[in-house]
C-alpha cells in the first residue's frame, strides 16, 4: 500500500505530466526517447555534414549540396535516445529528522521525479543508500512502472549513517549508462562531499543534487545547556548555548551549504536547496524549473 | 560572632556555592541529525574561554555567598585606623555638668556628643563598657556600639556621692576614655584619655541656708546665707527669701571673686512655713545652687509639763523660757495630760509612756526606757555632739558630772548620744523615734550644767526639738534617706516621687532644690533638699584646660548613611544582580 504522504493529488499529477527531465548532456541512452544523444541517426535536429559513404541512408543524403558541388554529402541528425536517471535517495538517520521530517520530504520528492521520468519513458533507477547502497530499484522504464517505483520508496526505512562516496562508488563501481544522477540528501557526510562528487563526476554524469533540510535543523531551539547526540554516530557534545553560539552555528550551516552549492556550480551541476516547509507544488513546478532540472 | 567563625561561614558558603555548581542537574539530551556543524562550530569557538567564563561565573557566586553568610554572622571587625576592640568611655555625670557653657547648652550635652563623636569613630562591632561616675549605671557591661549609643540616651546628671572613675575601667584592660569636665572627678586612669568639656563660666551659688532662731530673742529668726562666687571677677548678686504667704526680704551683696560671703537676714516677718533662698546674678552658670529651701519653724505657746518632787531651778528655768506654759507637780500627782506638750520628768518616769515628748532628768527604772546600771561618780566628759540641734551653739567643755548612771544603751533604733562619759558611756541621749524624749543619766543636781550660762539655751532647743518647732530634715541632692518608716513622699508641686522602703526609713531621690514632706502614718518630716555643696558651686576649679570652642551640639561625623554590613549586602546584591544578567545574557554562560 502506498504511503499517503507519497500521494498526489490528480491535479498534481496532471501537472507533473507536462514536465519532464533535463540534462546539460547529451545522453547514451539504448533506447529511443526524446533526449539529445551522442549519436546521430534518425532524430530531428541536424548536427553536422559528412561525406557520403557506401552503405548510408541515401535518404539523408543532400541533394541539393550536390547539384551546386557535385559532391554527395549526407546530412546528420542527432539521435534522440531515452535518458538514463539514477535517483539517489538519502536514507540515513539523519534524514529522519525534523517535522515532517526530511526523510519523508526526499521521499516525495524521489517520487515526484520517478514519476516524471517514467513518464518520459526515461529509465529510471532509485538508489536509497546511507552507509552504502541500503536498496535499489533497478532501472524502470515506462508509465506503467509508476506503481513499482512507489511501492519501493514505500518500502524502505531511515537508517545507517551518511556515506556518499561508498554508496556512489558502489553503485558506479558496476557499468552504468551515462546519465542523470539526482542526489537528494542532506549532506551530512562525516567524510565530506567532495570526494564523493569526484566519484560521480569520474563517471562524468550529469548531476543534480537536491539538499534537503530542516528549519529546525538550521535555527535550533535549544535551552541553556543541552548535550547534543548524532543520531548517526551517536556521539555527544555538551554544549553551552549561548546566543553568539547558535548564531555561529546557523552560520557553519550555511557555510556548508554554500560550499555544497559551489562545488555543483563550478562543475556545470544543478543544486537546489529547499526546506521540508516548502510547499511541494512550488518545489516541483516553480524551484525544480528554475533550476533546470524539469521543463 | 569571631573572625574565625566568621571565616568558618564563608568558607561554608563558598563550599556549598562550589558543591551547586558542580552538582548542577545533567543538561538535556538533544538528538541532532549530526553533529558535524555543532563539531565544526565548537571547534571555531574558543573552549578555554567558555572554562574561564565558568570559573568566572563560579567566582562571582562564591563572592555572593561569601558576602551574605558574613552579612549574616557580623563579625567583630576592627575599624580603621586600627580602632581597638574594646572601648571603655567614662562619662561624668556630676553635678557641675549642669554648668551651662556659653553657647547655651550645657557641658553635659557636649559630654554626650563628645561621647557619641567618639563612638561614631568605631565600628560597629566595637564592645563599648559604658560608665558613669556617680554610678547610675548599676551593671556596666560590654556591649556593641549601637546598643552604647541607646544607652546614652539613658544617661542624665546625678547628685549625691563622689563622682570617681570607677575601678572596672582600669580592670577591663581596654582603651578608655573619660569625659569630664574635671572638677569633681577623682580615680581618673593614667592610661586614659580625658577628653574635657570643661568651660570657665561665671557662676554663683548658695552654699550655706539655715533659719535660725535669734539666741536672745527665741522668738525672732534669722536666716543664715552663704554664697560662694565661683567666677573670676568680683559680683553683685541679689538674694530673695521668699516665705508663705508672699512676702519677699531682698538682699543685694557684692561677693569677691573666688569667696564666699555669709549673711544674716531678719526673716522674722515671715510666716511659718517653707522658706525659699533664691540668688539672681546675670549670666549665671549654675541653676541648682541658686535656689535653697528651709524651713521657718512655727512660733508657739509650749505647754510643759514639770513633775518632780521638787527643782526649783529646774522649774525657774524653765519658767523664764519665752512661750512657756509650765504645769509643774510632784511624782504623786502625776496623771497623764492631753493638754501638756512636752513632760519634763526629775528623778522620776511614768510607768507608762506618756503621750507628749518628755525630758527626763535620771529617770526611774521603767519598762519603756533602757533599763539604769550602776551609778559611776567623778564623770568626766569625754564627747557632745555639737551638730545636733540640741546642742547647737553650746558648749559642754566645762561639764562637770557628779555622779551618774551608766545605762546600758543597747543599740535601740533612733537613739543618739549626745553626751558621753569616757568608756562610751552615754551621758545624754535623744530618742528621735516617733515619741521624742532626752534622756540624762544623771541629774540636774548632781553636776554643774544649771550653772552654765548655756543651759537655757539648751533648754530651749530641747523645747523647740520636742515641741516639734525644729528645721526640716536637711538633706542634699539625689538619693535621700528619711528616718520616717513606709513614708509616701510630697513634692513641692504635689506630685510623689517614687519612694523605697527600707528597714526603718525611706528612700526617694531629688533632682532639684525643694521642700519635700514625709508622711508615714505616725509621723510627718519636713525634708529641705538643696545642693549647698561649695565644691559643686565652684564650677570652675578643673585642671583641664579650656576648649576654645563647643558647639551646641556638635554635629557627629560626616558617616556614610550606610554601614559597612549593609554595603556589604548591597554589594553582593548588586553582584547577584551582575552574575544574573551576565548569565541571562549568555555572557558567562
Amino acid at each position: 500500500m502506498v504511503q499517503e504522504s507519497l500521494l498526489f493529488s490528480e491535479e498534481f499529477l496532471r501537472q507533473l505530466e507536462h514536465l519532464s527531465m533535463l540534462t546539460r548532456r547529451p545522453v547514451a541512452g539504448h533506447l529511443r526517447g526524446h533526449h539529445r544523444s551522442r549519436r546521430t541517426g534518425s532524430g530531428m535536429v541536424f548536427t553536422d555534414y559528412r561525406p557520403y559513404s557506401p552503405g548510408d541512408d541515401t535518404r539523408n543524403l543532400d541533394w541539393g549540396t550536390y547539384l551546386r558541388l557535385d559532391r554527395l554529402i549526407l546530412r546528420l541528425f542527432e539521435e534522440e535516445a531515452d535518458l538514463p536517471i539514477y535517483v539517489f535517495l538519502d536514507v540515513s538517520r539523519s534524514m529522519d529528522f525534523g517535522s515532517p521530517s526530511k526523510f519523508d520530504f526526499a521521499r516525495k520528492v524521489a517520487a515526484a521525479l520517478a514519476y516524471i521520468g517514467l513518464l518520459n519513458h526515461d529509465r529510471v533507477s532509485i538508489v536509497a543508500f546511507s552507509d552504502g547502497v541500503v536498496r535499489e530499484m533497478p532501472a524502470r522504464r515506462g508509465k506503467n512502472q509508476v506503481w513499482r517505483a512507489l511501492n519501493f520508496l514505500e518500502r524502505i526505512e531511515a537508517g545507517g549513517s551518511t556515506r556518499l562516496q561508498t554508496a556512489f562508488q558502489s553503485f558506479f563501481g558496476a557499468r552504468r549508462t551515462r546519465g542523470l544522477t539526482v542526489v537528494i540528501s542532506d549532506f551530512l557526510d562525516r567524510e565530506g562531499f567532495e570526494q564523493s562528487f569526484q566519484v560521480i563526476r569520474r563517471f562524468r554524469h550529469d548531476v543534480f543534487a537536491v539538499h534537503v533540510m530542516s528549519p529546525d535543523e538550521l535555527d535550533p531551539v535549544l535551552a541553556d545547556e543541552v548535550l547534543l547526540v548524532d543520531s548517526e554516530e551517536g556521539g555527544a557534545a555538551r554544549v553551552r548555548v549561548t546566543p553568539a553560539l547558535v548564531k555561529s552555528y546557523h552560520d557553519a550551516f550555511l557555510r556548508y551549504c554554500a560550499e555544497i552549492e559551489g562545488f555543483c556550480r563550478t562543475h556545470g551541476w544543478g543544486y537546489l536547496r529547499t526546506m521540508t516547509d516548502t510547499p511541494f507544488e512550488d518545489l516541483m513546478l516553480k524551484a525544480l524549473r528554475e533550476q533546470g532540472l524539469l521543463r | 560572632m569571631n573572625l574565625l567563625s566568621a571565616a568558618i561561614a564563608g568558607l561554608v558558603a563558598a563550599l556549598v556555592v562550589t558543591g551547586l555548581y558542580l552538582l548542577k542537574p545533567p543538561p538535556r539530551r538533544l538528538l541532532v541529525p549530526s553533529s558535524l556543524i555543532w563539531d565544526r562550530v565548537l571547534r571555531e569557538s574558543h573552549r578555554s574561554s567558555d572554562r574561564l567564563r565558568w570559573w568566572l561565573s563560579l567566582l562571582l557566586s562564591a563572592i555572593i555567598a561569601v558576602s551574605m553568610a558574613v552579612v549574616v554572622v557580623r563579625p567583630q571587625l576592627s575599624g580603621a585606623g586600627g580602632t581597638a576592640d574594646r572601648l571603655v568611655i567614662v562619662l561624668d555625670n556630676s553635678p557641675t555638668l549642669a554648668t551651662r557653657t556659653t553657647d547655651g547648652a550645657t557641658r553635659w550635652s557636649h559630654a554626650l556628643a563628645k561621647a557619641r563623636a567618639t563612638l561614631a569613630t568605631r565600628s560597629p562591632g566595637t564592645q563599648v563598657l559604658l560608665i558613669d561616675t556617680m554610678r547610675r549605671i548599676a551593671t556596666p557591661g560590654f556591649e556593641d556600639r549601637d546598643a552604647a549609643i541607646e544607652r546614652l540616651q539613658q544617661l542624665h546628671i546625678a547628685y549625691g556621692g563622689v563622682p570617681r572613675v570607677p575601678d572596672i575601667a582600669q580592670a577591663a584592660e581596654a582603651e578608655t576614655v573619660v569625659i569630664s569636665d574635671g572638677v569633681q572627678i577623682t580615680g581618673v586612669p593614667a592610661s586614659a584619655r580625658l577628653d574635657s568639656v570643661f568651660e570657665p563660666v561665671e557662676n554663683a551659688g548658695i552654699t550655706e541656708f539655715e533659719v535660725r532662731p535669734l539666741p536672745a530673742d527665741p522668738r525672732r529668726y534669722t536666716a543664715f546665707v552663704e554664697v560662694t562666687n565661683a567666677g573670676g571677677a568680683d559680683r553683685s548678686v541679689e538674694i530673695a527669701i521668699a516665705g508663705v504667704g508672699g512676702r519677699r526680704v531682698l538682699r543685694t551683696v557684692n561677693v569677691h571673686a573666688g569667696s564666699a560671703q555669709a549673711q544674716l537676714i531678719d526673716i522674722s516677718a515671715l510666716e511659718a512655713g517653707p522658706v525659699r533662698a533664691a540668688l539672681t546674678m546675670p549670666g549665671d552658670g549654675l541653676e541648682a545652687d541658686d535656689v535653697a529651701y528651709a524651713l521657718l519653724p512655727m512660733r508657739r505657746l509650749v505647754r510643759v509639763g514639770l513633775v518632780s518632787k521638787g527643782n526649783p531651778y529646774l522649774e525657774k528655768a524653765l519658767r523664764a523660757q519665752p512661750r512657756v506654759q509650765l504645769a509643774a507637780m510632784s511624782p504623786r500627782h502625776f496623771a497623764e495630760r492631753r493638754d501638756i506638750d512636752v513632760w519634763v520628768f526629775d528623778r522620776f518616769a511614768p510607768v507608762t509612756q506618756p503621750r507628749a515628748p518628755a525630758l527626763l532628768f535620771r529617770p526611774s527604772a521603767v519598762s519603756w526606757l533602757p533599763a539604769p546600771g550602776r551609778e559611776i561618780a567623778g564623770v568626766t566628759v569625754a564627747a557632745w555632739d555639737g551638730a545636733h540641734p540640741l546642742l547647737e551653739n553650746l558648749s559642754l567643755r566645762d561639764l562637770v558630772v557628779e555622779r551618774a548612771v551608766a545605762t546600758h544603751l543597747a543599740t535601740r533604733q533612733h537613739d543618739v548620744v549626745l553626751v558621753s562619759a569616757r568608756g562610751d558611756t552615754p551621758l545624754v541621749v535623744a530618742h528621735e523615734g516617733a515619741a521624742r524624749r532626752v534622756s540624762f543619766a544623771f541629774g540636774l543636781e548632781d553636776s554643774n550644767f544649771a550653772l552654765h550660762a548655756e543651759f537655757p539655751l539648751f533648754l530651749g532647743n530641747v523645747l523647740d526639738w520636742l515641741g516639734g518647732e525644729h528645721g526640716a530634715f536637711a538633706a542634699g541632692l539625689g538619693v535621700i534617706e528619711v528616718p520616717v518608716a513606709k513614708a509616701r513622699v510630697v513634692a513641692p508641686d504635689g506630685t510623689e516621687p517614687p519612694s523605697q522602703p527600707i528597714p526603718g526609713g525611706t528612700l526617694f531621690e531629688v533632682a532639684e532644690p525643694g521642700m519635700f514632706t514625709a508622711v508615714s502614718a505616725s509621723q510627718r518630716l519636713r525634708v529641705a533638699a538643696n545642693l549647698l555643696d561649695r565644691r559643686v558651686t565652684e564650677v570652675n576649679r578643673s585642671p583641664l584646660a579650656p576648649l576654645q570652642s563647643l558647639a551646641v551640639d556638635p554635629a557627629p561625623p560626616l558617616r556614610f548613611p550606610l554601614d559597612a554590613w549593609t554595603l556589604l549586602l548591597l554589594a553582593a546584591g548588586l553582584l547577584l544582580a551582575f552574575e544574573w544578567w551576565t548569565w541571562n545574557r549568555r555572557v558567562t554562560e
